[in-house]
């Protein structure tokens, strides 16, 4: 058990090591932003951190870092740990929360939406703007398409992946699709989300709930 | 057994003297651009619009490295010569990409390169290769055996906010010519001309003219100390004027101009200089007093052709600000401008090439989300080509939307490391929609759009023409195409699935045409059965 831990607290300190070395004259000591952005607020547009430390953003001055994967697998804990957590109050009652979750939120969240364990982290203002106008800002590979294919159908769906010759999508039934621009006839970007808005359906002591739920799913 | 005793043979006189640079043979590729004109152009025609659909995988070299792979291999009588990052060379059968030697040149821990310990690509003349590195070294290699010949240290690479050079040098008769980086770093910009045979210094143009030398002045202060326009990309050279011709980087700092006030001269600009002196000829400023970063480091396409009834010497330049130039390369007199994608900082050019610039472009604490360009521009590095049959000039355009955001930077010399930090504010997010790619065909006389061939993303890889009437390239997501130079129709692509930073070449080995492009870290080649 000691020895476990001393292991695990050398480890989080090669990745603190790491982190000063080569992320803090971007980043900021404490993850705070400069040349690059802010880390702390728990929300990468990027998606899997991971990817984002080992192989840099293209175009961008954030560069592939030099280390082994399970340096990279350290960092990314790291990363996540410069988060600050939300300790405001909340009021709701999360068994009310877990109620309404499941009969509004689960069925898409599970098969379509982002996992929303940990999604609390970043604040209460962010969940609840999340309720009321999912088109705001989009969960990093969430964005909603449609797809008119040649025989009519229309596909609608999460875009995984595309390129020039080809397109991926998770539908809304959570179906894993590959289709070939050269079949596609349209493809419809322009409503971001797939999450309809929860204004006017949800009031406030209900959206409350949810967030005390959600914090509960960590 | 054939096989391998020419290859043998073929390196034991493995000889690319001057001549052979003046006029490239199709089946090689012995240039960063292919020939001395920028055209990254292949004279070879065995692959065309009714057999390219038959392009295979032939053989693949991976370069295993997390860095952008964005070298030009140089490829000379059956030997691919290549770069690999940070500073490794490679000697490769063409054939089967089997490595026959390498060479590996260690920088120090810390370099001080913008975007990537990344290097672009070698020079050959003689039995010599020319490289340079991030720790501002030239070094020569015997072709043969990767043997180094000598090394010669180029500048103190920590000198200021720190120097690299990233580009491949460009080789002249008995000479190397050769550039560096460093414009986001505060450092003093130059391009310099060494002895092939000694690494002798012949010359050195610094690109922001010092106290006594001719323009300067065009820096508020001291600026001018620490101004950037650094030459870190490669240049085009005309042997009959004798004049090198090399593309500048931005002024520093980027996006905020207020202690810098002036043209700023010779940033973001075309400077022709003397091969053998490295004396100025003329100078025209594509961006008089940058905010933008708008490098002018494109590699400068010469031409050829009827300008309003006179047979000129021409240079056509689709820049990263957004606008196509035809410029009289003897002279440097501009012709004129056309802008290649949405534009918004331009009301008009005087006859002298002077953009009257429209108000409300400038950078701003917030974010200026209302320019075009972006702020990688609407080219960059990435070689655009020019092709004699069809007398197009191809370019991979980005139309991109992007912020310009004014910061505090730190000074280079005086603030220390710890107050690089800018004060981050929350960048707007574009829809992906809002910015992509395009493959142009560009009539270079008249700057009209001859088709455009859209891509998903903004790209980060040059054009190749051919005389078989083919357009390659690569995208971000990895599709390699093969587009009909004539009308831009796609005909052929490969799935190579990671991001293409490089530009493509072609070459011949045991009669057949390959093709060859780095995707993600791997440099594919390809052929015909
Ligand atoms: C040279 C500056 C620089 C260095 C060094 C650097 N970064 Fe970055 N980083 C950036 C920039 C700029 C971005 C923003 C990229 C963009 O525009 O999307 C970024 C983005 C990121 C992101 C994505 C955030 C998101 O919203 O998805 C993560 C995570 C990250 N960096 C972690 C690291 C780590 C860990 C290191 C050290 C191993 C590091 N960075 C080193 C400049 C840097
Ligand atoms: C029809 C499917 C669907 C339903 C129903 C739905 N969501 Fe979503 N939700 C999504 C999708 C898809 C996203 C990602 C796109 C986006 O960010 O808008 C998302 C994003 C979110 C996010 C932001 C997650 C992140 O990582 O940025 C939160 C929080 C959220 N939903 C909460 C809820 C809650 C609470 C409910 C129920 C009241 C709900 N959603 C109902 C599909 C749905």
């Amino acid at each position: 058990m000691w020895l476990a831990l001393v292991a695990c607290t050398a480890l989080a300190q090669d990745a603190a090591a790491l982190y000063r070395a080569q992320c803090s004259y971007c980043h900021g000591a404490r993850g705070e932003g400069g040349r690059g952005p802010d880390l702390t607020t728990g929300r990468y547009k990027h998606g899997d951190l991971f990817t984002t430390i080992r192989n840099g953003v293209k175009g961008t001055e954030m560069p592939a870092v030099r280390a082994s994967d399970d340096d990279v697998r350290r960092l990314a804990e790291y990363v996540k740990s410069l988060a600050r957590v939300d300790s405001a109050a909340v009021s709701g009652d999360p068994a009310f929360g877990h109620a309404l979750y499941e009969a509004n939120c689960g069925a898409c969240h599970e098969t379509v939406g982002p996992d929303l364990a940990g999604v609390a982290r970043r604040g209460a203002a962010f969940v609840r703007e999340s309720i009321l106008e999912p088109g705001k800002e989009i969960a990093m590979g969430y964005r909603a398409i449609r797809v008119m294919v040649k025989d009519g159908a229309a596909i609608e769906g999460i875009r995984l992946n595309e390129d020039d010759t080809s397109i991926q999508i998770r539908d809304t039934r959570g179906q894993l699709r590959s289709l070939l621009k050269a079949g596609i006839v349209e493809i419809d970007r322009s409503k971001p989300s797939l999450m309809p808005s929860f204004a006017g359906r949800l009031d406030d002591k209900q959206i409350d709930a949810l967030i005390a739920f959600l914090r509960e799913l960590r | 057994m054939i096989r391998i005793a020419l290859l043998i043979a073929l390196t034991a006189s493995a000889q690319v003297p001057y001549e052979r640079l003046l006029k490239p043979e199709a089946g090689n590729w012995l240039m960063y651009s292919g020939n001395y004109s920028g055209w990254r152009y292949s004279a070879l025609d065995l692959l065309t619009p009714a057999n390219v659909r038959g392009l295979k995988v032939k053989w693949m070299y991976q370069a295993r490295t997390q860095e952008k792979f964005e070298t030009t291999p140089l490829v000379a009588d059956g030997i691919m010569y290549l770069t690999r990052p940070e500073n490794e060379v490679f000697a490769l059968d063409a054939e089967t990409g089997r490595t026959l030697w390498t060479y590996v040149h260690r920088n120090p821990e810390r370099t001080f390169n913008c975007c990537g310990k990344v290097n672009r690509g070698l020079a050959i003349l003689n039995n010599r290769l020319f490289m340079n590195t991030l720790d501002m070294h030239l070094i020569a290699l015997d072709a043969r055996s990767g043997r180094e010949l000598w090394k010669v240290k180029m500048h103190d690479h920590e000198a200021a906010g720190g120097y690299a050079s990233p580009g491949a040098p460009l080789a002249l008769q008995g000479k190397v010519v050769v550039g560096m980086a460093g414009g986001e770093r505060g450092v003093s910009g130059f391009l310099d001309g060494y002895d092939a045979a000694t690494g002798k210094r012949l010359w050195r143009f610094n690109t922001i003219p010092q106290p006594g030398e001719a323009n300067f002045g065009t820096w508020a202060g001291d600026s001018w100390k620490t101004g950037g326009a650094s030459t870190w990309n490669s240049g085009a050279y005309d042997p009959e004027l004798n004049l090198v011709y090399w593309g500048t980087s931005n002024p520093w700092p980027d996006y905020n101009g207020d202690f810098r006030k002036g043209d700023n001269l010779y940033s973001c600009s075309v400077i022709a200089l003397n091969a053998d002196t490295g004396k100025l000829a003329w100078y025209y400023q594509f961006t008089p007093h940058d905010l933008h970063d708008w490098d002018a480091t494109q590699i400068p396409v010469l031409v050829d052709g009827l300008y309003q009834g006179k047979q000129r010497k021409l240079m056509a330049w689709p820049n990263r600000n957004g606008f196509y130039y035809l410029l009289d390369r003897a002279t440097g007199e501009f012709l004129f401008a056309k802008n290649f994608v949405r534009q918004t900082w331009v009301k008009s050019f005087d006859a002298k090439g002077r953009p009257e610039v429209i108000p409300g472009n400038e950078p701003t604490p917030d974010g200026n989300t209302s320019v075009f360009p972006g702020v990688d521009g609407a080219a960059n590095w990435m070689s655009h080509s020019y092709s004699p049959s069809t007398k197009l000039l191809y370019t991979f355009a980005r139309e991109e939307r992007r912020v310009f955001t004014k910061d505090e930077p730190r000074h280079p010399t005086t603030a220390p490391d710890a107050a690089v930090g800018r004060p981050f504010r929350r960048r707007p997010r574009f829809a992906p929609e809002e910015s992509w790619g395009k493959v142009m065909a560009i009539d270079p006389l008249t700057g009209d759009t001859k088709w455009e061939h859209k891509v998903l993303s903004p790209p980060w890889s040059g054009v190749m023409a051919t005389a078989g009437g083919l357009v390659f390239g690569g995208t971000l997501e990895g599709v390699v195409f093969a587009l009909d130079a004539r009308s831009g129709e796609r005909l052929w692509h490969f799935m190579g699935n990671d991001r293409v930073y490089s530009s493509p070449i072609s070459f011949i080995s045991n009669g057949k045409q390959l093709l060859s492009l780095p995707v993600g870290d791997v440099l594919i080649t390809f052929g015909l059965d």
